[in-house]
């Protein structure tokens, strides 16, 4: 009987001992010592695979993407030339070619090409269409927009040479619109993009502190699947 | 000899179910994985010790092996609940619709890709079936999560279901159309949708597929019944029922009545609760084929922990938890309540008690009506459920009588929708989340988990006590 009581006190004891332990383990460790991985805590999710071609930003950054490295490191490149130049035509040149060999390919500059206007040193990319303004077709784009960390002589340099390759993006080689430091008004050139929206862009930077890939215009009120599609290529997130 | 007063030889489930638990549970409240592992492998000892009086030849073993269990099983949930799938921001690729339901004017929709399994909000008419293969182009994103912590967390909800990121659709095409067991779910939806009325098509479509319609569902919610429309052990134990009495004198009926069972289960759509009981069932019906048949209790605890295996997120899923206490609950008590009507309305009552602190958290309120329509409606609904199977089968199989069969399911269902909304009317009070009733709730479970762990007398009142502090420690 008497070790009977003795075994089933050994084994209380030892469960009141468990607990007792468990609860200074608690309060020992409550607030401390927390995993690093969970203090450090990141979205895991890869840099933003851009699945588009090479672009350029704002500031003239060039923003790698995996796809576009491949594009530019394959085969030559063919391109369109036309505007204020001797020979007009299509070209091929070598995979990574700026724009002032394109120029060369084509002959230099006619006389009525507006000289400074053209970023020579722009990449060129396969199957693009080159243009190279003349003096008065520049002066018709002095009107277009001037994003924000940019002199109008270099929004005017970026604007000209218009590559119209295959997709939207080409339009806006170099003055792609920031993300990260447009206005409101620049927002609304944006096609599909009206003062509302232009302000929950605004508004969503805000509280959001700032986008960090393009996607995260999806989480933008009013702006769904379609006006993304239409103008993704038209953004760009700068530094 | 060995000792049969100890939680380790009646319910040797259990303390694993509760360590495992409590490492998950401690992980997430920003303790580190060895503390949490620690307190966890502690917790485990205690509840084994406690409920032990006499020592035996085997104990020691069966303590460190149940030990080592805890702590190989908590490390290895633990590793999986932290480790993040990597996705690429933005995907176009194919995968599989692996749910479909309503989520407000949307519908949600879970697909299995080749990066893992990713869930979206689309428009109604843009959601495939279940089971379509499909090409998705989208922006992937975090889930959303909640500030405080009684309200809905997308993070916590989607996890627990299987996704681990969330996908802005860009563009959605049907690859291929359902197959095998999908499109089985979806001729039966289509067919009870078609050919049965309204009430009774709603009701059929929540017992045989697993779809809950959103005016029945807040018809129950009202009343605290809504557990009757989810697929649980209610349904499974049921069906098991039906099937060991149409094959009680085969001796594979041991077969037949799993086959059955699991068929059920996948067939409503594989909920916790359904894949609890399942288990739970298989378990049970494992035992008896080797001739050594689980308590209830033990089986519970044993499908909470291979439930856990398969997902660790199911812990962090309120029909996981729900399902798991009841469960539990039910098998615990049941153990030592006679079988009777009065019996089972009394023990509806207390699981009431046990599961309204989490139904009131998770819910924001708790229908006191639930307490007295609850105590009613599970034998009751045991009746009926059968009953309407039987009654809609004229109306599927285009049979003669059908337009009367189907109009007495009518009648039956709008009978008790009268009774449960009396009930309602008469005592229209809900309860909110409290800590008496959470202390309520921890004091009784942990008191009905003692008992089925054959803790001796003396000490339940102990392990119920410790239950209870445990809760509130962290409530």
């Amino acid at each position: 009987m008497y070790a009977r009581r003795k075994n089933s006190f050994v084994f209380l004891a030892g469960g009141l001992l468990c607990l007792a332990l468990a609860a200074l383990l608690l309060h020992s460790f409550s607030g401390k010592f927390t995993d690093k991985a969970k203090d450090e805590e990141m979205p895991a999710m890869q840099d933003t695979i851009n699945v588009s071609r090479k672009s350029m930003s704002v500031s003239g950054e060039t923003t790698n993407s995996i796809a576009s490295v491949k594009l530019d490191d394959g085969g030559p490149c063919v391109i369109y030339i036309t505007g204020a130049v001797k020979k007009p035509g299509v070209y091929t040149v070598k995979s990574g070619s700026r724009v002032y060999m394109a120029l060369e390919a084509a002959g230099g500059f006619s006389d009525a090409a507006d000289q400074i206007a053209v970023n020579l040193a722009a990449p060129v990319s396969d199957a693009e269409h080159l243009h190279f303004p003349t003096k008065t077709e520049t002066k018709d784009n002095h009107n277009t927009y001037v994003p924000a960390g940019i002199t109008s002589a270099q929004n005017v340099q970026n604007n000209n040479v218009r590559t119209e390759g295959h997709s939207a993006r080409k339009y806006y080689n170099g003055t792609l619109i920031n993300l990260n430091s447009a206005g409101q008004g620049e927002f609304e050139l944006l096609p599909g993009i009206g003062p509302k929206t232009a302000a929950a862009i605004l508004g969503y930077r805000e509280s959001s502190g700032g986008f960090k890939r393009i996607e995260d215009l999806l989480q933008v009120k009013g702006i769904g699947p379609k006006k993304y599609d239409a103008i993704k290529d038209m953004v760009t997130l700068g530094k | 000899m060995e000792n049969k007063s100890s939680p380790v030889s009646s319910a040797p489930a259990f303390p694993l179910l509760l360590g495992i638990c409590c490492a998950i549970f401690l992980s997430d409240k920003g303790f580190a994985s060895y503390i949490a592992v620690s307190v966890a492998v502690l917790i485990c000892l205690a509840w084994m010790l406690l409920g032990t009086e006499r020592p035996s030849r085997y104990l020691p073993y069966a303590f460190a092996i149940l030990t080592t269990l805890t702590v190989l099983l908590s490390v290895c949930f633990l590793a999986r609940i932290k480790a993040e799938t990597v996705f690429p921001s933005s995907i176009d690729t194919f995968g599989r619709i692996t749910m479909n339901r309503e989520w407000g004017r949307q519908r949600a929709i879970m697909i299995q890709t080749s990066y893992g399994c990713v869930s979206a909000y689309v428009p109604v008419n843009n959601a495939p079936p279940e089971g379509t293969n499909v090409r998705i182009r989208g922006a992937v994103f975090d889930f959303k999560r909640s500030d405080k912590k009684t309200d809905f967390d997308e993070y916590y909800f989607w996890r627990s279901k299987g996704a681990s990121k969330k996908v802005v659709v860009l563009e959605l095409s049907v690859i291929s159309k359902p197959t095998w067991l999908h499109k089985w779910r979806n001729f039966i939806e289509q067919k009870i949708r078609d050919k049965l009325p309204e009430r009774t098509a709603a009701y059929m479509l929540a017992i045989t597929v697993g779809t809950r319609d959103k005016t029945l569902t807040q018809l129950h919610k009202n009343a605290g019944t809504v557990h009757l429309l989810a697929v649980s052990g209610f349904h499974v134990g049921i069906l098991a029922a039906l099937l060991g009495f149409i094959f009680r004198k085969r001796k594979s009926k041991i077969i037949f009545m799993s086959l059955g069972i699991w068929f059920y289960v996948f067939l409503t759509g594989a909920s916790p609760g359904g894949l609890r009981a399942a288990l739970m069932l298989q378990i049970y019906l494992a035992g008896l084929a080797v001739g050594r048949p689980s308590s209830a209790f033990n089986s519970v605890s044993m499908a909470g922990v291979l439930l856990l295996t398969v997902n660790p997120w199911s812990f962090y899923d309120i029909g996981w938890r729900l399902s798991m206490t009841s469960a539990l609950f039910i098998s615990a008590a049941g153990k030592y309540i006679k079988r009777s009507f009065i019996s089972a309305g009394l023990l509806s009552m207390a699981v009431w008690f046990v599961t309204a602190s989490q139904v009131a958290f998770y819910f924001k309120n708790a229908p006191v009506a639930g307490i007295f329509i609850n105590a009613i409606a599970v034998p009751v609904f045991a009746l009926i459920f059968p009953c309407i199977f039987l009654l809609s089968l004229p109306s599927l199989f285009g049979m003669p009588f059908a337009l009367f069969f189907s109009n007495i399911s009518e009648y039956l269902l709008e009978a008790w929708e009268m009774f449960s909304h009396l009930f309602t009317t008469l005592i229209p009070w809900s309860i909110s989340y409290t800590m008496p009733l959470l202390s309520a709730s921890a004091l009784l479970f942990g008191a009905a988990a003692a008992f089925a762990s054959d803790f001796p007398r003396r000490r339940i009142s102990l392990a119920s006590i410790l239950c209870l502090a445990f809760v509130l420690l962290f409530a």
